[in-house]
């Protein structure tokens, strides 16, 4: 018996003349590991709320979904609740009371369940998630990755029997996304629970799942066993961007001999078994600046507090004209003090800042506002005001012609109504008005799908021939790697080493990225993929 | 850690009740006094108490036993005159006990907000009705957070050089900003909340409340204990063995085998939680000394 069943679902808001799901059939067995893929806008999460009767939104709706062979619409409410449990996006926000212990409760108050019964059952599930050495502390003191862990053990503490996540691990940082999803992988593994997540992250979650769906502007267009699918897939103009990047070599290297690899290990053999490696290294040439400098770090210490830690410690840098810095470092390493710290609003207690040869602490009546340096924050809604884009752009008296993305077709939305991509780009707008020569960037990068990713990345790049320079901070290596002429690593509040990104990422094993992982020792300086396949034509690309 | 402390908050909810109702009831030096010694011997348990701390009391109850004399003038020994008023020995007298008995009911609130940290609030609150105490749990959970975003709001829009503090025309608009950017932020925000809570089955039938806390032997014990010493109290309340006439002259309660009672049971009671504190300090210095 198949655990959900959708037959023929389609469904519309109540005021769009166009399905948002049309005709979706599949189902899923007890046990599957699936995960549901597609553009944004395809109707995924729309789908996935329909699955939860608490959250189905109303509108057309036609076909049946079937949960263990009975209507989802006459399942009772407790079964509803308890037995499909459903984990968002946002860390934040889905808590809801103040100590974690209370947040594990949560649900098992609601249903009305003795006393005793939810003492075991709260203490099981700290148990299994290792939530117990933070079981009494407030929930605003854990961090992101533990907040969406906390999120996911108050949901299976009610026993689910399907579990349903969207994005969950969008808003987390690399290396708590890794232990979300390995978290998950335990779940499905040790207890069998079946679980359905969207996610766009899909490097390490492809190879864990047992089933992938696929939906394209609300129609199903594949539905079966991951490798299948991915190898299906690698012809999708804008799909496939999504996809492993053992995958993605597989595809563009254009040799038909499947299985399509879908690890970092399975793509190093499908390499190492297809291509020569007589050429090691890529003619690079070396990244030379001749450009002056724009914004200098000299010694920079700062702290927050007079009791608390230094977060910069002798922190020295320079930034050249012209050029995109990606800073690079894990939590905790300084990375969005070190920009406010650049724009003014923070100032450091000792070392020197210098903006233009002058210092920082010189500008007055922020002239540094106007014409001198923008920092776009990590959390975009902190910047809109207004109720339509339009609105947001005439407030700052906004010129579409200076910048290098349309968003004319996004006047009439409300700016929290937009996705998270175009959020980043209207943001981005609004800060670029002030017409900077200097921009920050904290984390654009967070929440973004492939393509969104992508469309940023062009947008920075015109910028950058209008002559503008651009600091980013990031957790995202691959982005990295694609967008910046150099990338610096910060480490405990300084900088350890700045390079051309195929300089600095060919000297990492770890912090790097997926291609430098899988051609490491095979190939001595492939960071992109691109560099992978331009080394695999050079060495002749003909099967061993 | 205070042992007292980590009793049952029903526990600890009745002697607090018991120990500041009495004090407020009677307006009488003994009980003011002893009150106060057992308020602060309570706080030195759980904190250091500081000059910080001290020094405005000792204000404060200067100022209100000067004050009376200077308003009150009844009360037949009269001390000397001020402005062509009598300041009496009776006046001053009350002054002194009605203001010491507020110093005293300050140190034993500020020893209760110590003591009862917000997981016993809540679990005295949720035997009454737990819908109430998730109410307060969210309501500690959602104003910090409020505030935070708050400081991320204003630093944003500093960076964006829309945050300006040089008058105060241009300082109200800056706080409105703010205010406007953080009222849509919560109302959208709070929409996901409430998804996850409806997610969760917030709201399908009645609600059971988790606690942290058991109720012991050792708490029933020591309920009984105190209950049986705030009966004679009690009693002597209604009995005016701790009311004091002030004016026209000064009269102490009759001196009888209940009064005496009454005085003894009010001490004891008030001691109750160092006497506690003492006996658990002592069994574990004969556990560790048997190591």
């Amino acid at each position: 018996m198949a655990l959900l069943t959708l037959e023929h679902l389609s469904f519309a808001y109540p005021n769009r003349q166009t399905n948002t799901l049309t005709d979706i059939s599949f189902s899923l067995d007890p046990g599957d590991f699936a995960v549901l893929i597609g553009e944004t806008g395809s109707g995924k999460s729309t789908l996935l709320r329909m699955l939860k009767k608490q959250l189905a939104p109303r509108g057309k709706k036609s076909g049946r979904i079937l949960y263990q062979d009975q209507p989802l619409d006459a399942l009772d409410e407790k079964t509803a609740a308890g037995e499909i449990g459903f984990v968002m996006q946002n860390p934040e926000q889905q808590i809801v009371t103040d100590k974690v212990w209370h947040e594990l409760a949560f649900g098992l108050e609601n249903l009305g369940l003795p006393q005793e019964l939810i003492r075991r059952r709260v203490a099981e599930s700290a148990a299994f998630f290792g939530l117990e050495d933070c079981f009494d502390q407030r929930t605003d003191s854990l961090s992101g990755g533990q907040k969406q862990l906390l999120n996911l053990a108050a949901v299976v503490a009610m026993r689910p029997k399907l579990l349903l996540l969207d994005e969950p691990t969008s808003q987390l940082d690399p290396l708590a996304a890794a232990a979300f999803l390995q978290t998950l992988q335990r779940l499905n593994r040790e207890l069998s629970m079946t679980i359905l997540l969207i996610e766009h992250r899909l490097e390490d979650l492809l190879p864990m799942s047992s089933k992938t769906i696929v939906l394209e502007s609300g129609r199903l267009i594949a539905c079966g066993q991951t490798r299948d699918i991915a190898e299906k897939l690698s012809g999708h103009p804008i799909l496939s961007l999504a996809l492993p990047a053992a995958s993605r070599l597989y595809a563009q290297s254009k040799i038909g001999a499947p299985p399509c690899p879908l690890t970092i290990r399975e793509g190093r053999l499908f390499l190492e078994s297809h291509f020569r490696n007589e050429i090691k290294t890529l003619p690079q040439e070396r990244y030379a600046n001749t450009a002056k400098e724009i914004l200098s770090f000299r010694d920079v210490f700062f702290r927050y507090e007079k009791k608390g830690d230094d977060i910069l410690r002798g922190m020295s840098f320079s930034l050249y004209e012209g050029e995109i810095l990606c800073l690079l470092g894990g939590n905790g390493s300084g990375k969005s003090t070190t920009l406010w710290n650049a724009c003014g609003v923070l100032s450091p207690y000792s070392g020197k800042i210098c903006f233009d040869g002058r210092e920082l602490r010189s500008y007055r009546n922020r002239s540094l506002c106007r014409g001198g340096i923008s920092l776009l924050p990590q959390d975009v809604q902190t910047v809109f005001l207004r109720s339509t884009v339009r609105e947001e752009l005439a407030d700052v008296s906004f010129d579409q012609s200076l910048f290098p993305f349309d968003l004319t077709p996004l006047s009439e939305r409300h700016p929290y109504d937009l996705s998270g991509g175009e959020q980043q780009l209207v943001a981005l707008a609004k800060v670029m008005a002030s017409s900077p020569r200097l921009l920050l960037l904290d984390e654009p990068t967070k929440g973004l799908d492939a393509f969104a990713k992508k469309q940023l990345m062009t947008v920075l790049r015109a910028l950058k021939e209008r002559g503008m320079t651009v600091l980013i901070v990031t957790h995202d290596v691959e982005f990295a790697a694609e967008t910046a002429d150099r990338c610096a690593f910060l480490f405990r509040g300084e900088i350890l080493s700045a390079d051309a990104p195929n300089a600095f990422f060919a000297q990492n094993s770890f912090y790097t990225t997926a291609a430098r992982r899988m051609s490491d020792g095979f190939y001595d300086n492939a960071v992109t993929l691109r560099d992978l396949l331009s080394l695999c034509e050079l060495n002749g690309g003909s099967p061993l | 850690m205070s042992s007292f402390g980590e009793r049952n908050p029903f526990v600890l909810l009745f002697y607090y009740a018991a120990v500041s109702v009495t004090a407020m009831a009677a307006v009488n030096p003994l009980t003011g006094l002893f009150t106060l010694f057992g308020a602060l011997a309570l706080n030195a348990v759980m904190s250091k108490i500081s000059l910080r701390f001290l020094l405005p009391l000792l204000l404060l109850f200067l100022i209100g036993s000067l004050i009376n004399p200077l308003f009150y003038h009844n009360g037949v020994t009269i001390l000397f005159f001020l402005n062509n008023n009598p300041i009496t020995l009776e006046a001053l007298l009350y002054g002194i006990s009605a203001s010491l008995m507020l110093v005293a009911v300050i140190v034993l609130f500020r020893a209760f907000s110590l003591m009862m940290t917000a997981d016993k609030l809540l679990y005295l609150l949720s035997s009454l009705s737990p819908k109430t105490a998730l109410l307060l749990s969210s309501t500690l959970r959602f104003v910090p957070l409020f505030g935070r975003q708050m400081r991320k709001i204003e630093m944003s829009q500093k960076a964006l050089g829309l945050f300006e503090k040089d008058n105060a025309i241009d300082s109200i608009r800056s706080h409105a900003r703010v205010g406007s950017i953080l009222l849509t932020w919560a109302l959208e925000n709070g929409i996901v909340t409430a998804d996850s809570m409806e997610a969760r089955g917030y709201g399908i039938g009645k609600r059971t409340s988790f606690s942290l806390f058991r109720f012991r032997r050792e708490d029933g014990l020591l309920l009984l204990v105190m209950a049986l010493l705030f009966l004679p109290v009690l009693i002597g309340l209604f009995c005016g063995a701790f009311s004091i006439t002030y004016y026209p002259q000064l009269q102490p309660p009759l001196r009888s085998p209940l009064t005496l009672t009454a005085y003894a049971s009010h001490i004891l009671l008030v001691i109750t939680p160092i006497l506690y504190e003492g006996k658990e300090k002592i069994k574990w210095h004969f556990l560790r000394s048997s190591i």
